[in-house]
């Protein structure tokens, strides 16, 4: 878990948070905050330390957009293959974020 | 390279500054000030905002019922932040504290007092969300946005996965969240361009007070302006010339030219075969006080890949936003302030690409409108002369947008003139400044010159600041402490009253639609009995489309009915085409088109009026309100509409099928 870092844990948090919060109800405003914190954070916690940026306030701040950008770059990948559904959608992210924190665990950043 | 933001490097007069510390007594009322005018102002926004009456709003917006208390709170959170900025040692955390209260109080206030998401546009963008994860299908006739649906389809996944029904219920706070989203690479982009503590926050307050384009709601240009600040943000905190570092592996990465100066090591060979080709482009120079944090070797690979993440992100999800970043990292690049050669023409081949393959659905049906629609001229008609009209006050309203504009850019100017003049080398925000100019040229409408100066504010505001930060020797000594202390009010005063002028412009410029943006629950409640009457299929007028509807049944098909959503209509728009036409005509083209429709195998048409859409046309100077009034008592003698709904701000009309001959 050390390796993985707050940030890491952050990524697994909001992951297991929306994970759990598919048990919900729809129309549920739990649910929908854990979406909205999971498309927020997960796939950008996941994947930012890779870069070794040595900067923790940079990294923190990159989570926000690389997360967002990944959740629209792969909804669009989806929809032009003609192969979107919301829980694809879901797994592709999901293996995007575990991807990333594996390789977090294998070889800490580049920059190490 | 480990850094925070709670501890800048201050420019040599900062330093000087913290050599003799300031009177215990001073030091007590900077801390405690906040502690004092944070809670007022926050009790007294929330004691006032529930109590703003939106309905008696006339053409001047939203001022002209905003209650005192709402003015005195924003103003003491300025003058509280003012006195902690002064301070060269003051907690980052506390002035960013103060910024996201702005944040929430000045740009919160429609959302705390209004009941929906305001404007027309947030529905439509719902409407759009709604339709993607409802069919699947991007179908690139349906208009415009289907050619750059990213945005909507990340939207649609976050609603659908979120087990909502709607993206609405994200869009009345969007605006408080999206600037809050803002604020932190805005400080990084900053950061990179002085580490000036003062300086950064000062600039951060000010961008966040001239914000006042409302490009910031749920919608594209709102997360791909967060993909653009990001972009830059890394450009100059990353991508900058290797020149500085001082280790033989970067020396070895400068020499590699276009392709190795990203990944130094073991590229030089490929770089060589390349960089021949290539112009000698001089490393640009840093700004004053800033350290180079340049990266090479794989993590400037990987850096210069999420700037490529980023931006087609931004590209699938915006027509204008990749323009911007393109123009930006072009400029960068050309004068050495960003070493990766590649990356303007990567970025290049990916726009090009889009608009070839995937955007083409538009580009084939707006063809004449594309080549004809750019150039100065026909921009300048459409940015400035076309948008002089309306209502006596909301012309007042018009020319104070273009007066604040000109204010910003004039103190950004006299800012640049003075960094210049003391040799500060703000090379890089002057080019980012100019960067957004050729936009202008594009075929964007109406809006290019508010997007333009929204792509530039976070350098307008970075030199308007610099007026408020000059290079002089204000640490107090033994001899001047009083005369310092002095200057020191004086300077609080300067910017706080400066920053709250600028402050109350800018709610005049930003909520001066208020009356037409602002949605009554009647409103709302009105389109929600016109989806439960209208069957799927049937066409929708309204006297102008400012109204919250399209927010489902958004997609319209003439000959296939699973796309047969409803077709949505303006009468405005309309009349627009032949303003001869009597009101008489216009009701009897209303009977016409909507009776064709029914006679075509679909049910009968509605025609729906309301406040908020008479509200437009009085604003911005289309219909009278007595042709409105005319045709619609035209309308109801021809014996042809049935009022089906009526509460204090709307009416639904709905066709009557004519009787068989």
């Amino acid at each position: 878990m050390k390796r993985l870092g707050w940030i890491g844990l952050a990524a697994i948090l909001s992951g297991a948070g929306l994970l759990l919060a598919l048990a919900l109800p729809p129309g549920s405003a739990w649910r929908l905050a854990a979406a909205v914190v999971f498309a927020s954070v997960c796939p950008g916690a996941s994947l930012v330390p890779l870069l070794g940026l040595r900067d923790n306030v940079m990294e923190v701040v990159l989570v926000l957009p690389v997360s967002f950008a990944l959740v629209i770059l792969v909804a669009t990948a989806l929809f032009y293959s003609e192969l979107w559904s919301a829980e694809r959608q879901l797994a592709v992210l999901l293996a995007i974020c575990a991807g990333g924190l594996a390789a977090r665990l294998i070889r800490p950043s580049a920059g190490d | 390279m480990g850094t925070t933001l709670l501890t800048e490097i201050p420019e040599v007069s900062e330093a000087r500054t913290r050599e003799v510390s300031p009177a215990r007594g001073r030091k007590t009322v900077a801390v405690l000030l906040p502690v004092v005018l944070l809670p007022i102002s926050l009790i007294l926004w929330l004691s006032s905002v529930g109590s703003i009456d939106m309905a008696a709003m006339n053409d001047y917006g939203l001022i002209s019922v905003l209650p005192a208390t709402i003015w005195v709170a924003l103003i003491l959170l300025i003058l509280s932040f003012a006195v902690c900025w002064h301070r060269s040692d003051s907690s980052g955390a506390l002035l960013a504290l103060h910024i996201v209260l702005f944040i929430v109080l000045f740009y919160g206030i429609p959302a705390a007092a209004g009941d929906s998401p305001r404007g027309p546009i947030v529905y439509r963008h719902a409407g759009i969300a709604d339709y993607l994860i409802r069919t699947g299908i991007v179908n690139t006739r349906q208009d415009a946005y289907f050619n750059w649906p990213g945005f909507f389809m990340g939207l649609g996944w976050t609603v659908k996965i979120g087990g909502m029904s709607s993206a609405l219920v994200l869009g009345k706070w969007a605006t408080v969240a999206v600037n809050l989203m803002y604020l932190p690479p805005l400080v990084m982009l900053l950061r990179a361009l002085t580490r000036n503590s003062r300086l950064i926050w000062a600039a951060a307050l000010l961008f966040f007070i001239l914000n006042w384009v409302n490009q910031d709601y749920l919608a594209p240009q709102s997360i791909t302006y967060l993909f653009y600040l990001m972009i830059l943000t890394l450009a100059l905190t990353y991508l900058r010339p290797l020149e500085a570092m001082d280790s033989a592996q970067a020396r070895r990465a400068l020499s590699a030219g276009v392709g190795g100066s990203i990944g130094a090591a073991g590229e030089e060979r490929l770089a060589g075969r390349w960089s021949r080709w290539l112009p000698n482009i001089r490393p640009g120079s840093m700004p004053h006080g800033v350290p180079n944090t340049a990266v090479g070797g794989i993590s400037g690979v990987l850096v210069a890949m999420t700037v490529i993440l980023l931006f087609g992100a931004a590209v699938t999800s915006h027509q204008l936003t990749p323009y911007a970043v393109l123009s930006a990292l072009t400029l960068l690049v050309v004068t050495g302030q960003c070493r990766v050669r590649g990356l303007p023409v990567l970025m290049a081949v990916i726009l090009v690409t889009w608009t070839i393959f995937v955007a083409s659905g538009y580009i084939d049906g707006h063809l004449e409108k594309i080549t004809t629609g750019g150039g100065v001229k026909t921009s300048t008609a459409a940015n400035v002369t076309g948008r002089l009209a309306g209502s006596d006050q909301h012309l007042v309203i018009i020319w104070e947008r273009i007066m604040l504009s000109a204010t910003a850019w004039l103190m950004a100017f006299a800012g640049a003139f003075y960094r210049f003049r003391t040799r500060h080398r703000d090379h890089a925000a002057a080019i980012l400044a100019a960067a957004p100019v050729p936009l202008f040229l594009l075929p964007y409408g109406g809006e290019v010159l508010m997007r333009i100066y929204f792509f530039m504010l976070p350098f307008v505001a970075f030199f308007a600041a610099t007026l408020f930060v000059p290079d002089r020797a204000d640490a107090p000594t033994a001899d001047s402490s009083g005369r310092w202390a002095l200057h020191r009010v004086r300077d609080i005063i300067l910017f706080g009253g400066i920053a709250s002028i600028l402050m109350a412009a800018s709610f005049v410029a930003r909520y001066g639609n208020e009356r037409m943006d602002y949605f009554r629950p009647n409103e709302t409640a009105a389109v929600k009995e016109l989806y439960r009457l209208a069957p799927r299929g049937s066409w929708l007028l309204a006297g102008a489309s400012y109204l919250p509807w399209r927010y489902q049944d958004y997609e319209w098909s003439k000959t296939d009915p699973s796309q047969a959503g409803h077709r949505y209509l303006s009468l405005a728009h309309e009349w627009d085409l032949d303003p001869t036409k009597s009101p008489r005509d216009m009701a009897v083209w209303t009977a016409e088109t909507l009776r064709a429709n029914a006679t075509a195998g679909r049910p009968p048409g509605f025609l729906i009026l309301s406040r908020s859409q008479r509200a437009h046309q009085e604003i911005l100077g289309g219909l009278s309100q007595t042709a409105m009034d005319d045709y619609e008592r035209i309308l109801v003698r021809s014996d042809k509409f049935k009022l089906v709904y009526e509460n204090e701000d709307a009416k639904i009309y709905a066709r009557i099928q004519d009787k068989p001959r």
